[in-house]
């Protein structure tokens, strides 16, 4: 029994550095936390060395659902042609209608006197690696070198809000998703300009948040940025309504973040705002569909005019 | 199937080299983990093909894989966004233990009990990462992804465990064939 005792104190003795490495761990999550410069610029130096070798052991990846995406689409399409010419007829009716409601959009702000957003620079990047847990929604996008990527910069398709910049690299950033549960969206609902926060939950539905008690909502309707806090510009849709439930709205995004290839990147200080009338013209939002009277940034021309 | 390595220490030497290749070998499994995500059908549910990286090498080989290549991988998994800092760091770190008390456990394992016991440890560790996510964030993510990436790392082990003892045979076969011909 005696021999025992120095044994069992070696391995006594043997457990505390298993136990301060794990403890260790603890520690690093805590510094992941506090969102350090120096852990940001780390993990953008590791992702720039090993995004070549990433893209080549993803080309297989890429290539097989492209396969299987071309596998079904040739089964779909016939189908898919009646659909898309019956969409045609749709949009070129949109469009005669944009068109009147757009120069109706004008002459009210030249009226009014509205303060536009300044122009965004718009720069095309890859998504090379998607969510990979369901922890954590995030992007990372190759956008090229010598672009100022900055934090906080929106990141769109032309459907809609993907998320923003929350980690910028001289190459490579990372895109924080609407859905990621720390994404929180000031927006307006379109039908009757109803306020309210857009809060990821880390699934496929967002869900809305600080909406006034007597607000009411319908199923379909039109989620887009308010603008409000100068982070994002206003108008960019986020989603529609899919549920409305006695506690909770929950929204599907505009965008189909699982089948992310390209997005853009709009570049440019939001906190400054243009009142220069002459550049109305060039101020361009995307029209929301299915009959809302509520337009571009939450005005109505309805309002207004009342 | 019956793994031998443990029960006839037919084991190559560890040495650095060797240990080298295969941190290089798991950044690798990493990268194709980050890959799998992209795919749609993974959707935020890519399988964590890295654990059963660690599972075999624990098991079989524990000499080629030593904690600060796990440390490496885990890192390199959460630099690419698979998961939030110090979360898989954790984990693995609490799968190299157990791995390594399952080892020094059981002599002759037969496969089906390692699978169950890869099984129940890959469970305990998705409701850890959940029980992280909730002390932090007070609330919980979509539990149907969580399940699927949990099952399918389940469902991909003995894959992985065919395909790392298939290329392990490989290996030793080569370099038996390369000490003889020195």
């Amino acid at each position: 029994m005696p021999l025992q005792a120095p044994a069992k104190r070696r391995q006594r003795s043997a457990r505390w550095p298993k136990i301060l490495l794990i403890l260790s761990g603890f520690l690093l999550i805590l510094v992941g936390k506090a969102d350090l410069a120096a852990v940001r610029t780390a993990q953008s130096g590791i992702i720039a060395f090993v995004m070549p070798v990433y893209d080549t052991v993803a080309m297989p990846v890429r290539a097989l659902e492209n396969l299987l995406v071309g596998l079904r689409g040739v089964a779909a399409l016939r189908e898919e042609a009646v659909l898309l010419r019956l969409e045609n007829e749709r949009l070129k009716r949109w469009q005669r209608r944009s068109e009147i409601l757009e120069s109706e959009n004008r002459q009210l702000r030249a009226v009014l006197g509205v303060a536009l957003p300044p122009e965004k620079q718009a720069v095309t990047a890859r998504v090379i690696a998607a969510p990979g847990g369901s922890f954590f929604h995030s992007l990372l996008v190759d956008h090229g070198a010598g672009y100022p990527v900055r934090r906080g910069d929106p990141v769109v398709t032309a459907d809609g809000l993907v998320g923003m910049v929350i980690a910028p690299g001289t190459r490579y950033s990372r895109v924080l998703l609407i859905t990621d549960v720390n994404a929180r969206i000031p927006i307006l609902l379109s039908r009757e300009n109803w306020p309210g926060l857009s809060v990821g939950r880390n699934a496929q539905l967002l869900k809305l948040d600080f909406l006034p008690l007597n607000a009411t909502i319908e199923t379909g309707e039109l989620v887009q940025t308010s603008g409000h806090g100068g982070l994002l510009p206003a108008g960019l849709p986020v989603g529609r309504v899919v549920r409305v439930e006695d506690e909770s709205v929950l929204v599907e995004p505009a965008v189909d973040l699982v089948r992310l290839s390209y997005v853009s990147i709009l570049l440019g200080n939001p906190d400054e705002l243009r009142t220069d009338i002459a550049d109305i013209d060039n101020f361009f939002m995307p029209l929301p569909e299915a009959g809302e009277t509520r337009l571009l940034e939450g005005f109505s021309p309805r309002d207004v005019l009342q | 199937m019956r793994p031998e390595g443990i029960a006839q220490g037919r084991r190559i030497l560890p040495d650095f080299s060797s240990q080298f290749l295969v941190l290089v070998a798991g950044l690798l499994i990493v990268l194709i983990e980050a890959a799998l995500a992209e795919w749609g059908f993974f959707y935020a549910a890519a399988p964590m093909l890295s654990l059963c990286f660690i599972a075999w090498f624990v098991l079989m080989n524990p000499g080629h894989l030593p904690v600060f290549s796990i440390l490496a991988m885990a890192l390199f998994a959460e630099f690419l966004g698979l998961d939030e800092l110090g979360v898989r760091v954790v984990c693995w770190l609490i799968a190299w233990q157990a791995f390594g008390w399952r080892r020094n456990g059981e002599q002759e394992p037969d496969f089906l009990s390692l699978w169950s016991f890869f099984a129940g440890l890959t469970l305990l560790l998705s409701v850890f990462r959940l029980l992280i996510y909730f002390i932090d964030r007070l609330s919980l993510p979509d539990l149907s992804a969580l399940a699927v990436q949990t099952g399918f790392t389940i469902f991909l082990f003995p894959v992985i465990f065919v395909l790392l003892y298939w290329t392990g045979f490989v290996w030793e076969r080569w370099t038996a064939v390369f000490t003889v011909k020195r």
